[in-house]
């Protein structure tokens, strides 16, 4: 199997609403790239269009926008973590031999549908992501005494994170007051323990370990992949309110592929679309015992969502796992300004999809 | 579903339940019928919206190992207690919908 790399990426500023088309919105990152790349346009073999609108045939459409003929092109639709499915069906096509060059995109707009999952009609009426999240919580605070500050304090730090990113919908800071006090929507989350679906876009160009050094000085590889799947319904997801089970399987392999301890990460994009999902996230992710992921929530051991995580930038829901790989390659090769994690060497990009009935744990490092 | 009924998938061959309804079997890919449920189940968690639409309690119910989740009208309320399905159907607008209230009784909420 040959080795992956990243060699660059492009994420444009989030939005509540662009005015931009959806192909507009998945030119942009991938115009950026192109156009800085050393890599010229007819050599790249694979289009990879990550996203959940209802636009047909919608990866050949890019291309023919971009002038591009690759021998690979199509879509992956996932829900949230179709941007991660989509790094990963690249990475396959280099490392078996399909082709050399892959260029994933995500975009995604505000309205899209990939914000709901209709077909589960398990969930009766209760439909939105709100509802599984504060199920997920209540679970969780039931059992550990995680509470209800403690999530707050995932939102306060993320919103904290995002004011370096440019990119981010949210450039405010808040406070844990502020999160307290903000509407209740689902007891116990508040409107400030909740993500915001938005406009935005995101694009990685990974290449074959031969091509790498032709194209980029410091290319990030990928060292790990893994991935679960458990159900499309709610209520099948898990029988542990407490766990995202597929988080834990897709962690384990993973960690296995690359053989690299979970106390060695240094930086990480996790799927904070509600904070307690990020809660959660550290205890699947092996960062620390079951049941401790309330207390974890004011460690400085692992960098969390430097960008500032879903909650921070908003969540275009094709695009998100392309935006935490394209952030954890930023910080890998000391390309992220501001927010920069010094000394960095491995990261981690955690994704998920529908209350966590399937997950992504993408691994990177130079 | 749209007569108020909760009916179920069981599979001719082996029995599974299955729920959302399937023609298949997911275990052994024989056919399926639909049968009444009954309408006992355990609270498995249980929290309130205030979103317009859904106000007040719901929770997670398991009726004999297939998980719903619908609204519970009753208090007190507590984790792991006997719910009963009052009500199931379809909304107007298309979305499925379930109604528990609490079961008071001085036997043991049933194991699942």
């Amino acid at each position: 199997m040959r080795k992956v790399a990243i060699s660059s990426y492009a994420t444009t500023e989030f939005l509540k609403n662009s005015n931009s088309s959806i192909f507009e919105l998945a030119c942009k990152p991938c115009i950026d790239i192109l156009k800085n790349s050393k890599l010229p346009k007819k050599q790249l073999d694979a289009v990879l269009f990550s996203t959940c609108s209802e636009e047909q045939y919608s990866a050949s459409i890019l291309c023919e926008l971009l002038g591009i003929k690759p021998k690979i092109s199509h879509r992956i639709d996932n829900l949230c973590n179709s941007g991660s499915n989509a790094v990963v069906s690249a990475f396959s096509y280099i490392s078996s031999g399909l082709c050399d060059y892959a260029l994933v995109v995500g975009a995604e707009k505000a309205t899209s549908p990939g914000n709901k999952l209709v077909w589960d009609i398990t969930r009766g009426i209760f439909t939105l992501p709100v509802y599984w999240a504060a199920i997920f919580a209540k679970a969780h605070m039931r059992k550990y005494g995680t509470t209800e500050e403690q999530m707050g304090m995932v939102s306060v730090r993320n919103h904290m994170n995002a004011r370096k990113n440019p990119t981010a919908l949210f450039k405010e800071v808040i406070t844990l007051r502020d999160v307290m006090q903000s509407r209740k929507i689902v007891d116990p989350i508040k409107l400030l323990d909740c993500s915001c679906s938005c406009d935005g876009s995101s694009a990685v160009l990974l290449v074959s370990e031969d091509k790498a050094k032709e194209l980029t000085d410091n290319p990030v590889w990928i060292k790990g992949i893994g991935q679960q799947t458990t159900s499309a319904s709610f209520s099948k997801m898990t029988y542990d309110l407490t766990t995202i089970g597929t988080a834990q399987v897709a962690a384990r392999d993973a960690f296995n592929m690359s053989k690299i301890n979970p106390r060695k990460i240094d930086v990480a994009e996790l799927h904070d679309a509600f904070t307690i999902l990020e809660i959660l996230a550290y205890e699947d992710l092996y960062f620390v015992e079951k049941g401790q992921g309330g207390k974890f929530v004011n460690q400085h051991e692992i960098a969390i969502n430097p960008r500032g995580g879903i909650l921070g930038c908003g969540h275009p829901v094709g695009t998100t796992g392309v935006a935490q790989i394209a952030e954890v390659t930023a910080q890998l090769s000391e390309n992220a300004g501001r927010r920069q994690v010094k000394g960095c060497k491995t990261g981690l990009t955690h994704n998920l999809a529908a209350a966590g009935t399937s997950a992504t744990v993408i691994i990177l490092g130079v | 579903m749209r007569k108020g009924e909760f009916r179920i998938s069981i599979c001719k061959a082996c029995d599974q339940k299955i729920w959302p309804p399937s023609e298949n079997c997911p275990i052994c890919f024989s056919e399926t019928i639909l049968k009444k449920n009954h309408k006992a189940g355990k609270l498995i968690e249980f929290t309130r919206s205030y979103m317009k639409h859904s106000e007040g309690v719901f929770g997670i119910v398991d009726i004999c190992g297939i998980r719903v989740v619908g609204s519970i009208a009753g208090d007190p309320l507590w984790h792991g207690m006997k719910v009963k399905m009052t009500k199931c159907g379809i909304n107007t607008n298309g979305s499925v919908f379930y109604e528990f209230q609490p079961v008071y009784d001085n036997k043991k909420s049933a194991d699942i």
